[in-house]
């Protein structure tokens, strides 16, 4: 076998290049794989392994207000193991650096430190001393933007009160893996921060005493959260229950929670594509290997060599080129994986982010690419068992053309010149691997195309919902519901351009047997600071009376225009009452309801009322407003439209530009792998005929020509179901981050398109260049001397 | 008599492996123009790196070697090419016709290219072939597909055709009939003819012979009374 091997190392020597870019093509979708599955593995790792140490809860049931003893009660109700109360309010923050106010949720926690439920993660400082009164911890991410340490004071506006509070502690908390407020998509630690106060100083500022409005509580193993989400919403009813929710739909829950189901659906989508473009070409390949090495199979069977033996012969040529590229990948796959934690500490807030070395990953990626190769060498393998010796020593049949179907339309054949006609009978005749040439053009422009689809999709949500549907420079929100009165007031401010009422109301939507916890919007008919758009885009008017509901919700209630549904007001006078969906609007962010303000006020038992305002202002005066706001006691958050698109462009678009550049660079190592290697075969069997053309006294260029025309007619030909693949392969990423959170549009821009079709032509021309340079070596005596 | 070529002190050698094999040794030639010159040899003779080097296909380790006015030895790469489009056509031991093209096709594929080419029809008709015009090499024999090789060659109006081992793939009677349009191409349309063979009965047909041996030209004889090839037998 010590020959075979020889052989083995002689071969591949000579075909290095194309061998090359196939070990590039399967380490492209082994890293890609590891990556993902490092990610989705060490994202879900790192969530179980937090929540269970420091007992996230497994439901969250807000009150108006109850006394503790009716909160430890709660322990009675069967399947849950432990309840904890605590008091939860909405305040601002007056940070003298910021002309704005900064939203802070206060969280109540013991006076002294023992095992919490939603326990914290200190990462500086200490608990309180004494009795906490003006202490406070605060989460990482705001001490750190805003360059804050223990000690440090924070001026807080707390029931109509400023106080100024200091610094005891730095903490991270499983129930804000995710800091956002609710306002946001996501973290803006700039202008949201969590808080978290002893509960004597709480109960103290608040008027709280012996009482929470908040309730957390874990459940027994295997207890269902419905059957204890229905007793707890009986049991504190006369509380004020705003309803109670499971794990599940916390906020901070859902967004980490939909980033890991997006892994699982990625770790199939792209590495799979790589994979089969490298089985494909690795498939054309071998078969061209074996095909011109039939006398030599047939020879050594001849001399009796086994059939097993000359099967593992080129089984093993294929495998080296799997595990150099499973070893290439899965390097690469666990070096990105490394890089990954950087990304997702913009975002996520973890103890303990480990995305390192995954065995599993590596093992599971390492399987796949091996065998993704092995079936691309299966064919070809199968032919060398069917050659019998005395087969393989008879020259292969003389290469056969035919007349092909454009021939019979003798007007459009005349116009194509004898190189055109070399090209397109070549192509014709080699059917096969033409198609699987095409093919393989067609993913890689699939998967540039996806590349920049993720662009034109964040570019089109960020447009619609923050140029078209949220058109205010500020939205307020107040703690109480309020007259039409305050709207009054800030209209006085100078610089202020508009100021639209909202109401805000929480609700649990009912369509048969479907229900949602979600919120209805109320907006004044003349307003025009909330577009409400259909899926054209086109404006919606808000109806007098029933219910606009965003397209997904409609989707997870199962409800259509003209469907009743039943709403439950989760607040106040928890109304019940059935009223119609009028119309769908479509929103790419969250899954909400709206309705006429008036229509919505008289619903509750109101006459009119607003719990928040859209602004518009003059931004020569925003500063001036920004600071009025800050002093304002009722107002609980205030977003400024301009933080949440800035916080979005530093993030996601930093992060975005490098995942494109290396799906990019991906996708041009199919593109050039895939025409190298067709090219090159094309050039290692027509060598003779293209030899006698330059004999013939065509120039080098001129006979490049030809490989050329063939190489752009494939990559011509992959381009358009390639356009088409990444429309699909767009609609299907759109489809696996659709959730009730956001929703990435799928959007195909024309300067996407114009991008790839460069791109793809780009990546054609410089394989096509690589293999031109073969040609010059052409030499000219020998490939005419030898017989085919 | 105009030379066409005319070779001073032409030496090619090849290196296989470490070791040096001199195919052409100093080798001094003349080609007239119009003349039929049979290249006799047995293989390794170096017959066939001679035509390789007349043909431009191929560079001269040392020596001269001009065609006409022009110092071949002197020409680049490109210059080569242009000098094989304009005056050289070659016909091969196994015609090398391009698979994927017609009858026809492979002979307008080299009219395509020349300044003043003949008609690529009437060349197929001048080695009666007109009527196989649309069919594929595959679909042709042997003797045919040198036929159309010859009408390529010839087609773009060359100075002068090169044929290396012509018939040696072909059985008796076809190799006559190529010799015979060969000959018909010489006399009629005045083609300098250079023709290799190891067949020394082919010689007969020649106006000179050269008999080469080991890279060396051993003896140049002239022939009063060339044959035509019918009366040619092996």
């Amino acid at each position: 076998m010590r020959i075979l091997h020889r052989k083995l190392w002689r071969n591949m020597w000579s075909l290095k290049g194309s061998f090359l870019a196939i070990v590039l093509i399967v380490a492209c979708g082994v890293a890609s794989f590891v990556t993902v599955l490092t990610a989705y593995r060490g994202l879900k790792r790192s969530r179980d392994s937090y929540y269970a140490r420091y007992r996230m809860a497994d439901i969250f049931a807000p009150v108006k207000k109850a006394p503790r003893a009716a909160i430890q009660a709660l322990e009675t109700v069967p399947g849950v193991r432990r309840v904890a109360g605590r008091i939860v309010f909405d305040v601002t923050l007056d940070l003298a650096r910021l002309d704005q106010p900064v939203s802070g949720r206060i969280v109540s926690v013991p006076d002294r430190r023992r095992r919490l439920l939603c326990d914290l993660h200190l990462v500086a400082g200490d608990w309180f001393e004494g009795d906490g009164t003006r202490e406070a911890i605060v989460a990482k991410r705001f001490a750190e933007v805003h360059g804050l340490g223990i000690g440090d004071e924070l001026p807080v506006i707390m029931n109509n009160k400023k106080e100024a509070l200091r610094i005891v502690g730095v903490a991270l908390s499983p129930e804000f893996v995710y800091l956002i407020s609710g306002a946001n998509i996501l973290p803006d630690a700039e202008h949201f921060t969590v808080l978290w106060l002893s509960e004597s100083f709480a109960e103290a500022a608040f008027d709280f005493r012996d009482s929470c409005n908040d309730v957390l509580a874990v459940l027994d193993r295997g207890a269902s959260p419905e059957e204890v989400i229905a007793e707890f919403d009986r049991r504190l009813d006369r509380y004020g229950a705003a309803g109670a929710y499971a794990r599940k739909d916390q906020l901070s829950n859902r967004y980490v929670n939909d980033e890991i189901e997006g892994l699982k659906g990625s770790a199939t989508l792209v590495p799979t594509v790589f994979l089969g473009v490298a089985a494909f070409v690795l498939h054309m390949l071998m078969g061209r290997l074996v095909r011109t090495q039939r006398g030599q199979i047939a020879l050594l069977r001849a001399f009796g060599y086994t059939r097993a033996e000359l099967i593992g012969h080129y089984l093993e040529m294929a495998l080296l080129v799997g595990v150099a590229g499973v070893v290439l990948g899965s390097s690469l796959g666990i070096w990105f994986a490394f890089g990954l934690v950087g990304v997702y500490r913009d975002f996520y807030d973890f103890p303990v982010l480990d995305l390192s070395v995954d065995p599993v990953a590596v093992a599971v990626g390492c399987a796949v690419g091996l065998g993704f190769v092995v079936l691309g060498t299966l064919r070809a393998v199968l032919s060398v068992a069917r050659l019998t010796p005395a087969e393989g020593l008879r020259p292969a049949a003389p290469r056969v053309y035919h007349e092909i179907l454009l021939e019979r339309s003798p007007l459009l054949w005349s116009r194509v010149g004898f190189s055109g006609r070399m090209v397109i009978r070549h192509l014709a005749r080699t059917k096969l691997r033409t198609i699987l040439a095409i093919t393989g053009v067609a993913l890689a422009t699939g998967v540039l195309m996806l590349s920049f689809f993720g662009i034109d999709s964040t570019a089109e949500l960020m447009d619609v919902q923050f140029r078209l549907v949220e058109r205010q420079d500020a939205r307020i929100t107040f703690h109480n519901e309020r007259s039409d009165a305050a709207l009054f007031e800030l209209r006085r401010m100078e610089g202020m351009r508009r100021a639209e009422a909202v109401l805000g109301v929480g609700v649990r939507l009912r369509h048969g047997h479907r229900h949602r916890r979600t919120g209805i919007t109320g907006l004044d008919r003349d307003g025009t600071l909330h577009g409400l758009l259909d899926g054209d885009l086109r404006s919606v008017s808000l109806p007098r009376d029933g219910l606009l509901l965003s397209r997904k919700l409609a989707e997870l209630l199962g409800a259509r225009v003209g469907d009743e549904l039943e709403v439950s007001v989760l607040t106040g006078k928890k109304q019940r009452f059935r009223v119609p969906v009028e119309n769908v609007v479509d929103e790419y962010l969250g899954a909400f309801a709206y309705a006429d303000r008036k229509q919505l006020a008289r619903w509750i038992g109101e006459d009119s009322a607003l719990n928040g305002t859209l602004l518009s202002i003059d931004p020569r005066h925003a500063t001036d407003v920004g600071r009025t706001l800050k002093r304002l006691p009722a107002v609980s958050s205030v977003d400024f439209r301009k933080d949440v698109v800035g916080s979005f462009n530093k993030t996601i678009q930093e992060t975005q530009r490098i995942f494109s550049m290396v799906i990019i660079l991906f996708a041009g190592t199919i593109c050039f792998g895939v025409v190298y290697n067709t090219a090159g075969i094309s050039l290692a069997e027509r060598a003779r005929e293209l030899a006698s053309l330059r004999v013939l006294g065509f120039t080098t260029a001129e006979v490049r020509a030809i490989l050329t025309t063939e190489n752009l007619l494939v990559s011509t030909a992959g381009l358009l179901p390639g356009l088409a693949l990444g429309a699909l392969f767009g609609w299907l990423l759109s489809r696996l981050y659709d959730t009730d959170l956001y929703r990435f549009p799928f959007v195909v821009s024309p300067h996407s398109v114009l991008k790839t079709v460069v791109a793809v032509y780009g990546f054609t021309l410089v394989a096509n260049w690589a293999v031109g340079r073969k040609l010059k070596r052409l030499d000219l005596v020998e490939v005419l001397k030898a017989r085919e | 008599m105009e030379a066409l070529f005319s070779a001073r002190g032409l030496v090619r050698t090849f290196f296989m492996g470490e070791v040096e094999v001199q195919a052409l040794k100093a080798t001094d030639l003349d080609v007239w123009a119009g003349e039929t010159l049979v290249i006799l040899g047995p293989s390794g003779s170096g017959k066939s790196t001679l035509l390789q080097l007349l043909g431009g296909m191929d560079r001269p380790t040392a020596g001269m070697l001009h065609f006409r006015d022009t110092e071949l030895t002197a020409l680049n790469e490109r210059e080569l090419t242009l000098f094989r489009r304009r005056h050289v056509g070659f016909v091969f031991q196994f015609y090398n016709l391009i698979p994927s093209l017609t009858a026809l096709e492979n002979v307008a594929v080299a009219t395509e290219i020349a300044k003043k080419p003949h008609d690529s029809a009437e060349m197929l008709a001048l080695v009666d072939l007109a009527e196989r015009a649309g069919h594929f090499p595959s679909q042709l024999s042997g003797g045919e597909q040198q036929r159309v090789a010859i009408a390529r060659a010839v087609a773009k109006a060359p100075d002068m055709l090169l044929c290396d081992e012509p018939t040696g793939a072909l059985d008796y009677r076809t190799g006559l009939t190529v010799l015979e349009i060969l000959r018909r191409v010489n006399r009629e349309l005045g083609t300098t003819l250079v023709l290799i063979t190891h067949n020394a009965a082919i010689a007969d047909m020649a106006d000179r012979v050269l008999r080469m041996q080991s890279g060396q030209v051993v003896e140049i004889t002239e022939n009063a009374t060339p044959k035509g090839p019918s009366e040619i037998t092996w």
